[in-house]
């Protein structure tokens, strides 16, 4: 069980953990949600949106290009190698699901059930987070959304071309949040990157390379947003803004502690669902030996 | 998408254009100009005299053959209230199949029949986007019957319980009452399968223990 708090602010593993998650995970992310309110921010959300809602918008657009399900299906796999490991598990997992469909070969069929997945992941994420903490970034990708009305294909179109805008030209507040950062870290005397805290905290791979990234954007010139940062740096950039008062929620073990140590915030994991799986199993085999004692005892009567 | 129409006291009122298909609202004469006002009365100004005392037409558009302007609209107005009246029958016919559908299935819960059940209740979901895509106008009908797609898909046939099912029916049994299926019918859906733990997205994990750090 989670320590208590006024609140839990919500990385991107836990939007997954509870829309997709396995259900010990849902399990976790509800325990926490007993001890605290859950808050996340529109950056986060943003990398929601990046990461699986436009890559399914790309299946979507590879099926319909093809005019083949399987084809398209092929076509967005083969792209799949340059994806992150862990969004590539996400990817087919949601392909071997679209799969389980009835007549999942028909295209109109196929891609209307994948149309109206991708807008419900929105609308699902933004019902089950209802409260956002202010986004010191003003990150544009993470306010996108679809129109809550009838199902029309033109949305994917119109929700695709907007994000391909902020892609290419973003007008939010990165590089002020960068100079912002460095000031207060600097007056705080806080080391976020330097090669002796990568040495520091090498157990943990995932702030390792954060580092490299951290370091790479604060000898940047560059005078204009890129969410090109954005997508290396989103742990450290979610560890930074996190809001005072809240403890950080995360299923990220390999950064979060690290970032969060340095930067003085509390931080709370929950554990891959291996590690959940004893603790609730063996409750479930009570469970199930009870119930058979008293059947038994039933038919003994 | 509304119309604006002047009503008989003089105010502006708003038509959705849907309920204008529907034939619920006055005569529309949907002309060339643009002009989107009440159709006059036949055998007034418009084939008499105009404003200036100038003659304009003494033959009527119809008597000359012109469906374009007089008679085109208002046949295009009954032929899509039609069309609506039809897509509307069609779909309550559908919703009416694939509820009675669903509650073979909650007959047979717990039982290897139930499996039967379950697939014909699928290939009859699956057949059904055929009809119901066809017009825009059940299109809101159709992301229900995506939504408890999706929810069947996600689903293990053996751990369903009959209270899940019967939301699965409640969700269906929409197209069989309403006139209208709204977004806000389906988005009311989708809150209540998941309120009862029906799974309506794929469900994965990030990735293996070692894995399963960060997904940013």
């Amino acid at each position: 069980m989670p320590r208590k708090t006024a609140a839990f602010f919500c990385d991107t593993t836990v939007l997954y953990f509870k829309l997709h998650g396995h259900s010990l995970h849902k399990a976790a992310v509800r325990n926490a949600a007993a001890a605290g309110r859950l808050v996340t921010s529109n950056f986060v959300r943003g990398e929601y949106i990046r990461g699986y809602v436009v890559g399914l918008i790309d299946l979507f657009f590879a099926i319909k290009e093809e005019n083949s399900v399987p084809d398209g299906i092929s076509v967005f796999s083969a792209e799949m190698g340059n994806r992150p490991r862990k969004l590539a598990n996400a990817f087919q997992s949601t392909v071997r699901w679209l799969c389980d469909h009835e007549d999942w070969k028909n295209v109109e069929r196929t891609l209307r059930r994948l149309g109206d997945l991708i807008r419900s992941l929105l609308f699902d994420l933004d019902d089950e987070f209802p409260t956002r903490s202010r986004d010191p970034l003003a990150c544009e990708l993470g306010i996108l959304t679809f129109p809550r009305s009838t199902y029309d294909s033109d949305h994917i179109f119109d929700f695709y071309e907007e994000f391909m805008a902020v892609l290419e030209r973003p007008t939010c507040r990165q590089c002020e949040f960068r100079d912002e950062q460095q000031k207060e870290l600097n007056a705080k005397g806080v080391d976020l990157h330097s090669k002796q805290q990568r040495s520091k905290y090498s157990q943990y791979e995932g702030y390792v390379k954060q580092a490299e990234w951290v370091d790479k954007a604060v000898r940047s010139h560059l005078q204009h947003p890129s969410c090109w940062y954005c997508e290396r740096l989103g742990d450290t950039i979610i560890a930074l803004s996190a809001p005072s008062g809240m403890t950080i929620l995360t299923g990220d073990k390999k950064s979060f502690p690290a970032l969060a140590d340095i930067l003085g915030k509390p931080v709370e994991v929950i554990p891959p669902v291996q590690e959940l799986r004893p603790q609730y199993g063996s409750g479930y085999r009570r469970r199930r030996k009870k119930g058979r004692k008293r059947g038994d005892r039933r038919k003994e009567q | 998408m509304a119309i604006i129409l002047d009503s008989p006291s003089g105010t502006a009122v708003a038509y959705p254009l849907r309920r204008l298909c529907r034939g619920t609202t006055p005569d529309v004469d949907l002309s060339e100009d643009g002009g989107l006002l009440p159709k006059p009365p036949r055998g007034s100004s418009q084939h008499g005299e105009g404003g200036n005392g100038e003659t304009r037409s003494i033959v009527s558009d119809e008597d000359r053959g012109d469906m374009k302007v007089d008679c085109s609209p208002t046949l295009a107005l009954a032929g899509a209230s039609a069309l609506a009246g039809a897509s509307t029958e069609a779909r309550r016919e559908i919703a009416t199949r694939l509820a009675s559908l669903i509650g073979r299935v909650i007959e047979s819960h717990g039982r290897v029949r139930m499996a039967a059940d379950l697939q014909v209740l699928k290939r009859e979901l699956s057949r059904s986007h055929d009809v119901l895509a066809s017009s825009r106008h059940e299109s809101d009908y159709l992301s229900i019957v995506t939504l408890v797609e999706a929810n069947l898909a996600s689903m293990d046939w053996r751990s369903a319980t009959k209270q899940q099912l019967k939301q699965v029916e409640q969700a269906l049994a929409i197209g069989c009452a309403q006139s209208d299926v709204t977004f806000d019918h389906y988005s009311h859906a989708a809150r209540r399968l998941r309120g009862f733990g029906l799974p309506t997205m794929p469900s994965f994990e990030l990735g293996t223990e070692e894995e399963n750090s960060g997904a940013s």
